[in-house]
């Protein structure tokens, strides 16, 4: 199996794929347990509102950092600790044992 | 002129006594403090990392500081932006910092530009600022990119693998920081900041995602002392992207590789482009 880390997250996938096929894997797994956890954080919500009668002064809204997400436009992808340039995902099979890590663009100074 | 040839010459006394500290490392000795006495570096972004790196740079004798920046001081920035206070709300971020550090040490020329950064405003500084182009031409000029947005870091990389001016490009956001160091002169296999992060469309920055302030400090410290060690030649050059987790305390460093179809550094295995004025194409910032 091939490990790949997301924001240091572990997934498994299978290897024999191109990278790119593999980002598109994840991403798609990414997606739905996104989806999950958006319902589920709605549904509590949906509770703490019906429990609360008063509204707070000021609103915070939290950053969205969820551990599983990312972009595929704004990430870094290393394989076995070298970074792989967007345009040599397609071309680049992943092997046994390989590790693949995702990094999400910090832009903020 | 005075000012120039003087700094030609070896350290007053009353230089000696400041930076006493740091010539004592072999790494650095008079002649790194002369080095660092005669460089010059401009600052891009001058909020949370910026004006940190800009005072430790000062305080360490880096010659010629330009600060770059467009904004104005904001009560939201005071947690982590520690060289404003509450008068310098509604002030131009780059006179405060210059104010500020432009009387911590004498040796220390400040030239503010309160606007942002465009490729016709790096170019015209480049060609106006007669001190700027020679040590352009010398190789004595360093890029900083402190800025807040990843449009902005995509202008300041191209136009830094346009020119073959080193670049030291360092963000920070939540608890997470990133630091690269480009250079199309002597690292031309690791490629650019663009290599590694393509994209312009970053949504997350500290607006949005939150920071702590001593998270940014680290960052810009680490900015610093890339930038000294550079410019002293003690390292060799630095072919990583290197990833810091605030939450950790750990450091983590990737191989970097250039991108042979990256728009922005492509140009690199042609020479001689140094001193060329060739224009950006819109690709390169797109």
């Amino acid at each position: 199996m091939i490990t790949v880390f997301i924001n240091g997250h572990a997934t498994q996938v299978d290897p024999k794929h191109t990278l790119q096929d593999i980002l598109l894997l994840v991403t798609q797994q990414s997606s739905q347990q996104s989806q999950q956890s958006q319902q589920s954080q709605q549904s509590q919500q949906s509770q703490q509102s019906h429990k609360s009668l008063e509204q707070p002064l000021r609103q915070v809204q939290p950053s969205n950092s969820s551990q599983h997400q990312f972009d595929l436009s704004a990430i870094a992808v290393a394989h076995n600790q070298h970074i792989v340039p967007k345009s040599q995902w397609p071309q680049l099979m992943c092997n046994e044992n390989d590790q693949i890590e995702l990094y999400n663009a910090v832009a903020g100074g | 002129m005075t000012q120039q040839s003087n700094k030609t010459q070896s350290l007053s006394n009353e230089q000696f006594e400041r930076y006493y500290r740091q010539i004592l490392l072999t790494e650095v000795g008079e002649q790194g403090q002369q080095a660092l006495l005669e460089q010059h570096i401009i600052i891009v972004g001058t909020g949370g990392l910026g004006s940190h790196v800009a005072q430790q740079l000062g305080a360490a004798g880096i010659g010629h500081l330009y600060l770059v920046d467009d904004d104005s001081v904001e009560r939201s920035n005071l947690p982590r932006q520690i060289l404003f206070d509450e008068t310098s709300i509604g002030q131009s971020k780059v006179l405060c910092v210059a104010n500020r550090i432009d009387a911590s040490n004498p040796d220390l020329r400040v030239t503010n530009y309160c606007e942002r950064f465009t490729l016709e405003f790096a170019d015209a500084l480049l060609c106006e600022n007669e001190g700027l182009q020679q040590a352009y031409l010398d190789n004595k000029l360093w890029v900083l990119d402190c800025t807040d947005n990843m449009s902005s870091r995509q202008i300041i990389n191209a136009w830094c693998a346009q020119k073959l001016i080193g670049l030291v490009a360092a963000s920070v956001t939540a608890f997470s920081g990133q630091l690269i160091v480009v250079n199309g002169q002597n690292n031309i296999q690791a490629g650019c900041y663009r290599c590694v992060f393509p994209n312009k469309d970053v949504i997350q920055n500290c607006a949005s995602a939150g920071v702590l302030g001593p998270t940014v400090a680290v960052m810009a410290s680490m900015q610093a002392l890339t930038i000294i060690k550079q410019i002293l030649h003690i390292t060799p050059p630095d072919d990583q992207l290197h990833i810091f987790n605030a939450m950790t305390l750990n450091w983590q460093s990737i191989f970097r590789h250039r991108d042979p179809q990256c728009p922005a550094c492509r140009h690199w295995d042609k020479q001689d482009t140094k001193k060329s004025s060739n224009h950006i194409s819109n690709e390169a910032l797109l």
